[in-house]
């Protein structure tokens, strides 16, 4: 009867008991189930990711401008480590310190450093303790032969040729994404896909078999060719880096473009800075001021009135306009010249630089004339280039000028502009008045090389000015310009230019007035004058005004010898095969 | 059944047994290999990446200017330093008799203007930005 009993109760508790596990089991099942599925499939799976690397950037001649590497770095998986030291019977109670010490003397780094950070982490699975490591380290990391440590491999953005062009490429960030210029703006067709390969394993992590369809082969990313040339570009840095360091100047940008297409062959700002440590260095140097910052530009402005008003009929090439030696009052605000001038034409008054004779010429054109000239050469817009951050400038509606805006405007005051809408505008006055869209980037490759775009005929945006007119520029007023203004000393060796001068005052930080003795000293160059190819702009920011701080002294050298270099190098014909004749030419005089 | 014909079905299931574990084994040591060989490849691919990099310094403008400049210095050197007789050139100066060997030791040797002209020649910077151009072996 006992027995009986005993088994009922038996069994009604193993029923029970079951009844509990099959509760617990649909439990889980229900609750659960997804998530422990995926996490006992997890810890079979052995993962390969095969990384993809990000797509290189090139000049236009194919050189490499920034490139992916693969660098070492070490790790730590605490957990691991301890369990190994744990497992090892030979190991003695002070272990882990031998250990540490062992690691930091093959890592060259300090014991107590390495010491506190695996113990601040304990539980964590990944420390990494030392990047981009050297080969000897690697093997001496991997000697230690222990599982918690190791050697993982990741992408380091590189740029061969340091500071050059660093301005336009911009960088990359720790994440690997670009965080300015090229590198920001191209960021979905560099980025590639990483690849991954994925295993069944054992609980030693030995991998049991291993499906092809299982995973996915890296995508690496998409090429970017630039138009920019690393010779010319290092013509111009070389000029920008010695105008600065003579004029103990703030800060210097020159850009090179051809004048027929609108490639940009140069674009670089000084102080430079080097892509590769760009932490180093302060965010205001890391911007291209050549498109960000917009700048009063001055007598250098002078060209594009001066072809508007031609264009427009406000004045004529043989028109003597009395320039009142000097000194002269617009609507009560008096307008000085450096260089006092009397009867001349516009030639003369372009020439001459003249403020007073552009203020009248000016003050004949009323304010939508003025705005349709401005705006019609690109000014107060945005040239649409691939690097990001481009600012507009600054050119005010017409119901928000004053009086004296028109006058002011015609020797480049009331209006700002960024050094790109200067030169873009001076190739439309160039290259037979047509204003074309400057460009930075060639095209886009794919990986392997096939082309995605490219880019090799020239955007006309607008016509700006009639042929004629741009000719009589070109051929006539702004040669003289570089001839006449220095005795000569502008004139390239091997070539023509032709070009405009700019000495414009800085404002205050406050927007009220200028400060005093700081200028912006300009030159606006092209060449050879027979068949313009090359336009060159610098700008030098601050120069030391007992240096020199006029344009025709600061920056005109640099745009000769930029222009000459560049010239010489792309093959063009020279003008003067034995060097430029010597001797002062038939007007001598100093103009800004 | 008799005792022989139960033992070749064991055999036989036995070898079958076997079978399958060689193939599931060497299934395992093939995807190992996959596996080695996708690293291997990670590690190749590394080693070109590397090698493109310093192609590119190599290629840099700045970086063929200051080579150029290093050997028009070189040049100047030279004929200071000149290097010891080798096989090759005693031959060559058997072959060309004595004025091989003053070419590079006697009377031939440049003098200081020679080499001065010789190295502003080179430093010309128009010469320099001519091998920076495309047909003169940088690309």
């Amino acid at each position: 009867m006992l027995r009986i009993r005993t088994a009922v109760i038996l069994l009604t508790g193993l029923v029970v008991s079951l009844m509990g596990l099959m509760g617990r089991l649909a439990y889980l099942l229900e609750t659960d189930g997804p998530r422990l599925r995926a996490y006992g499939e997890r810890q079979q799976e052995k993962r390969l990711v095969l990384p993809a690397r990000r797509g290189s950037i090139f000049d236009s001649r194919g050189r490499m401008v920034a490139g992916s590497r693969q660098v070492p770095d070490v790790y730590v998986d605490p957990v691991l480590l301890f369990n190994a030291l744990e497992e090892d019977s030979t190991a003695s109670s002070s272990a882990f310190d031998e250990f540490v010490s062992q690691l930091a003397v093959r890592l060259n780094m300090n014991e107590a450093d390495v010491a506190s950070r695996i113990n601040a982490r304990r539980d964590s699975r990944y420390i990494v303790l030392k990047r981009n490591i050297e080969d000897a380290e690697v093997q001496a990391v991997l000697a230690l032969n222990n599982r918690g440590v190791g050697v993982t491999y990741t992408q380091q953005r590189v740029y061969p040729l340091g500071p050059s062009m660093a301005h336009v490429i911009g960088m990359v960030g720790r994440d690997g994404r670009g965080l300015e210029g090229i590198e920001r703006r191209f960021e979905s067709h560099l980025r590639g896909v990483d690849g991954v390969r994925a295993s069944r394993c054992t609980v030693s992590r030995r991998s049991l078999d291993w499906n092809p369809q299982d995973g996915r082969d890296p995508v690496d990313g998409g090429h970017v060719v630039l138009t920019l040339d690393a010779e010319i570009q290092r013509i111009v840095e070389t000029q920008l880096r010695a105008v600065v360091d003579k004029f103990r100047a703030e800060s210097a940008v020159g850009l090179v473009m051809n004048v027929k297409t609108g490639d940009l062959l140069a674009m670089a700002c000084e102080p430079a800075f080097d892509p590769n440590d760009y932490a180093s260095v302060p965010a205001s140097v890391r911007r291209n001021r050549a498109i960000t910052d917009p700048v009063e530009p001055g007598s250098c402005f002078k060209p594009f009135v001066a072809s508007g008003a031609l264009a427009e009929g406000f004045v004529s090439l043989s028109e003597s306009i009395y320039c009142h030696n000097g000194l002269y009052s617009f609507r009560g605000r008096t307008v000085r010249d450096t260089h006092p001038l009397g009867r001349s034409n516009l030639k003369g008054i372009v020439v001459e630089s003249s403020n007073i004779g552009m203020g009248i010429i000016a003050s004949r054109m009323p304010p939508q004339a003025m705005e349709r000239i401005v705006r019609g050469f690109g000014f107060g817009e945005r040239t649409g280039i691939e690097c990001p951050g481009e600012s507009p400038g600054i050119v005010l509606p017409v119901g928000r000028w004053s009086g004296y805006s028109t006058v002011s405007l015609a020797f480049g005051q009331e209006l700002a502009v960024t050094p790109l809408q200067l030169i873009t505008a001076f190739c439309a006055i160039v290259n037979g008045g047509d204003l074309l869209k400057p460009r930075v980037v060639r095209g886009l490759l794919s990986a392997r090389g096939e082309v995605i775009e490219w880019h090799a005929e020239p955007v006309v945006v607008r016509r700006s000015i009639r042929a004629d007119v741009a000719r009589t520029m070109t051929q006539d007023i702004l040669p003289a310009v570089v001839e006449e203004v220095s005795q000569g000393s502008l004139r390239p060796k091997h070539y023509t230019m032709l070009g405009k001068t700019g000495t414009a005052q800085v404002p205050r930080a406050d927007r009220k007035g200028y400060e005093e003795g700081a200028y912006l000293s300009s030159f606006l160059g092209a060449g050879p004058v027979r068949d313009p190819e090359l336009a060159v702009i610098v700008m030098v920011r601050k120069p030391r005004r007992e240096i020199g701080y006029f344009g025709r002294t600061v920056a005109g050298p640099a745009v000769r010898d930029i222009l000459d270099q560049s010239l010489e190098y792309l093959g063009v014909p020279m003008d003067y095969p034995d060097g430029a004749p010597d001797g002062a030419p038939a007007k001598v005089a100093s103009r800004d | 059944m008799k005792i022989g014909r139960w033992i070749g079905v064991m055999v036989l299931l036995a070898c079958v047994a076997l079978v399958a574990v060689q193939l599931r084994s060497e299934q395992s040591r093939c995807a190992a290999r996959i596996l080695q060989s996708e690293v291997r490849r990670m590690a190749l691919r590394s080693e070109l990446w590397e090698l493109q990099m310093a192609v590119a310094r190599l290629r840099g403008p700045a970086e063929v200017h200051e080579r150029l400049s290093r050997f028009a210095t070189a040049s100047s050197n030279d004929v200071i330093t000149a290097p010891s007789a080798s096989p090759r050139s005693t031959r060559r100066r058997r072959a060309h008799g004595r004025r091989g060997r003053a070419g590079r030791h006697g009377t031939d040797r440049p003098t200081a203007e020679v080499r001065v002209s010789r190295q502003s020649e080179i430093l010309r910077s128009s010469d320099a930005m001519k091998l920076c151009r495309p047909g003169y072996g940088i690309h």
